[in-house]
């Protein structure tokens, strides 16, 4: 008898590479050599971005594993990776598309009205538009049901007041997906719903802060008496927390980190140069290669993931530890081989110098975002029984 | 991609996991400890199973239950050369030497036809065996000397590697299951420990670690299944290799704390897992070894991509069968 299918089989499909090819492809034809990803102080950046996104919904490669009349291809789990993979590795020329294609979009496959569903999906697969995350503020961050802004009702709609902090992409976003309280204060998850807030309205202000990541990563949003019409409201009245849950499973993948680590590691050599790479200390190149293992390891959890039905809290959260961890740890290696050239950037350094120290800079806030390492290590607790 | 294990090597697996608890679990340990001779009754115990029948060289789901039955004797510490006698397969049990300097194995005076390799794949001869030395870290361990043999063991030595890390992983699981155990029932300021956000967080380390090895080491079964000159197998071997002893470190540092003073008597599991993990973790060679040795395989030969099987997919080293 033959044991096809029922042994360990981690062969990547053929949809798979051929859909990795079409995507190296297509960057190296639209995106430069030198690109770092939108978030810069150059404007083209973003423009670039915007283009390669429609580009990707007209191949229907954005959100890829979307059902077609979404604007999807119908393709599997492990293809939608493929797709996260490649983008992250050659800095996201897909730009601010994360928040959209990757829990937004799902969220209202699940909970939007079949008009919010026809009003959002289309233009998310195509590319056409950006969404921000309107969760933390500023007395509410890991305590999220601690959030004050407050939605009131009025003639039509809501009223929206408060304020958001952390939001990026709030620049450049024309939609945001908005948690504010329409119960009392100490009901916490009981008195939340969930918002779709057009942006570009005269009660929104967007604020930039300033930070070591670069332009656009980090907002403030202050509402003052923004409207949101009474169509805006995803789901029940009051019942946003039940939604937030699937925003979190959505997100437990996330950003497809350990394939920049990787690409990097494995670059590191040539890039380098021999003389160079074996010049350094015998110590560092052991902790270049475990971390390549590492990655390889992490790949491994994110994969076990897609192929369970219903992942656990505590599957997902190792997974994130695990790929935050590898983000810091490979960025680490990767600045310490290159040394002074990476902290000393200038415009006339290598792609690869910059490329390290606009890295690290970025993965200082890995263990932080969408969850901190604290938060998900206390889920693994309670999930062992630290209830 | 198919990343469960098959049924069949599932139940082999479980089926050895009882046979060892009924049999005692860590006792079978504590037993041999303290009179070498009865670990010929753990040989028996999986002689009696079928188990030295298994082929992982010949049939991938007898592969994955000789992981399997790794897993469970490593989750008991079984003091029997389990890994070393499946990697083997029909030419003898194969033992793991240093490439230089002095040289120990495990297990070397039981009545086996054993065969040495290093960590390169290099084959040797035994040429001699001194007595079981019966130390506290190494109370099954004897210096060997070895002489260069002809040809090449890249495979045996991929294999072993592999399954080694199955054996540890199966004890790490115990280790972190047990730790989970214990800060669960002891009670300290009127709470059990694992309420304390310390505790839980160091649970948490202990549990991310043993699952990425988990994950790493199913990936490496299946790349020995393909490759059949084994370079590839043997890079990625000692890859897993290097992972198993940063998990080991993470795992056993995290137990022997959370178990406080009880953590290092004799009445414990972890303090016998802690002890029986050593030999593994520090033959034929350490970490920091290890990972120099993986280093020069992927300076040399790369870096294999993910999911890419050696060989081009052309050809299985294990075949599916007919």
């Amino acid at each position: 008898m033959t044991w096809e299918g029922r042994v360990l089989d981690y062969t990547e499909s053929d949809s798979v590479t051929r859909l990795r090819e079409e995507l190296r492809r297509l960057i190296s034809e639209l995106v430069p050599a030198d690109f770092l990803g939108a978030f810069t102080d150059d404007p083209a950046d973003f423009a670039l971005t915007e283009e390669f996104s429609r580009e990707l919904g007209r191949r229907h490669a954005l959100a890829i594993s979307w059902p077609a009349a979404y604007g999807g291809a119908d393709a599997d789990p492990l293809e939608q990776a493929a797709v996260r993979e490649e983008m992250w590795a050659a800095h996201e020329p897909r730009g601010a598309q994360y928040m959209g294609v990757n829990w937004v979009g799902p969220v209202l496959m699940l909970h939007g009205s079949a008009e919010q569903k026809a009003a959002h999906l289309p233009p998310i697969a195509s590319g056409e538009v950006v969404w921000c995350q309107g969760f933390s503020e500023p007395g509410a961050g890991s305590d999220l049901p601690a959030l004050r802004t407050r939605a009131t009702k009025v003639d039509g709609g809501w009223s929206v007041t408060g304020q958001k902090v952390w939001t990026s992409y709030a620049g450049m976003a024309q939609w945001c997906f908005l948690l504010a309280r329409t119960g009392a204060q100490d009901e916490r998850k009981g008195g939340i719903t969930v918002f779709l807030m057009e942006m570009d309205q005269p009660g929104v202000e967007v604020r930039p802060i300033p930070a070591m990541l670069g332009p656009h990563h980090l907002n403030e949003v202050y509402m003052d008496d923004a409207f949101v019409p009474d169509d805006g409201v995803l789901g029940e009245v009051g019942a946003g927390w039940s939604i937030i849950s699937d925003v979190l499973g959505f997100e437990r993948i996330g950003i497809a980190r350990y394939a920049r680590t990787e690409k990097l590691l494995r670059d590191a050599p040539r890039e380098l140069g021999d003389e160079a790479w074996r010049a350094l200390p015998e110590s560092l190149r052991e902790r270049w290669a475990a971390a390549l293992v590492r990655a390889r390891q992490v790949r491994l959890m994110a994969y076990q993931l897609l192929e369970q039905e219903a992942p656990t809290a505590l599957d997902a959260a190792a997974y994130r530890i695990a790929v935050t961890v590898l983000d810091q740890e490979g960025a680490e290696i990767l600045i310490e081989a290159v040394g002074a050239k990476a902290l000393g950037v200038t415009t006339g350094s290598t792609h690869f110098q910059r490329e390290i120290e606009d890295n690290w800079r970025y993965s200082q806030s890995a263990t932080v975002a969408s969850g901190t390492l604290e938060i998900n290590k206390q889920t693994i607790a309670k999930s062992l029984g630290a209830l | 991609m198919n990343g469960r294990l098959a049924d069949e090597a599932i139940e082999i697996g479980a089926v050895v996991r009882d046979s060892i608890e009924a049999h005692g679990g860590v006792d079978v340990l504590r037993r041999a400890v303290a009179d070498p001779t009865t670990r010929c009754e753990a040989g028996a115990l999986l002689d009696e199973l079928g188990i030295w029948e298994l082929d992982p060289h010949s049939d991938p789901v007898e592969l994955e239950a000789a992981a399997l039955v790794c897993h469970a004797a490593g989750f008991d510490a079984l003091p029997y050369p389990v890994a070393e006698r499946l990697a083997g397969g029909t030419r003898g049990p194969v033992v793991l030497v240093a490439r230089e300097g002095d040289r120990m194995g495990m297990h070397l005076d039981l009545d086996l036809r054993w065969r040495a390799v290093d960590i390169d794949g290099r084959p040797y001869e035994i040429v001699g065996t001194g007595a079981v030395m019966r130390s506290p870290l190494a109370p099954f361990g004897a210096v060997v000397e070895v002489d260069a043999a002809e040809g090449d063991a890249v495979r045996d030595a991929a294999l072993l590697l592999t399954l080694q890390s199955w054996w540890l992983l199966g004890l790490l699981e115990h280790a972190t299951a047990d730790a989970v155990e214990y800060t669960r029932q002891r009670e300290q300021f009127g709470r059990p420990l694992i309420r304390f956000q310390a505790v839980g967080v160091r649970l948490a380390d202990m549990r991310v670690a043993a699952q990425s090895l988990r994950e790493l080491a199913k990936y490496c079964l299946w790349i020995f299944a393909w490759d059949v000159d084994g370079g590839q197998a043997l890079t990625e071997a000692l890859a897993l290799r290097t992972a198993s002893l940063e998990a080991a470190g993470e795992v056993m540092r995290g137990a022997h704390q959370l178990y406080g003073a009880m953590g290092f008597t004799d009445e414990v599991d972890v303090s016998w897992l802690s002890r029986a993990s050593q030999a593994v973790r520090r033959l034929p060679e350490g970490e920091h070894s290890t990972r120099g040795a993986l280093v020069a395989r992927i300076e040399a030969s790369g870096w294999a991509e993910y999911g890419q099987a050696p060989n081009g997919s052309v050809e299985r080293a294990v075949p599916l069968g007919v």
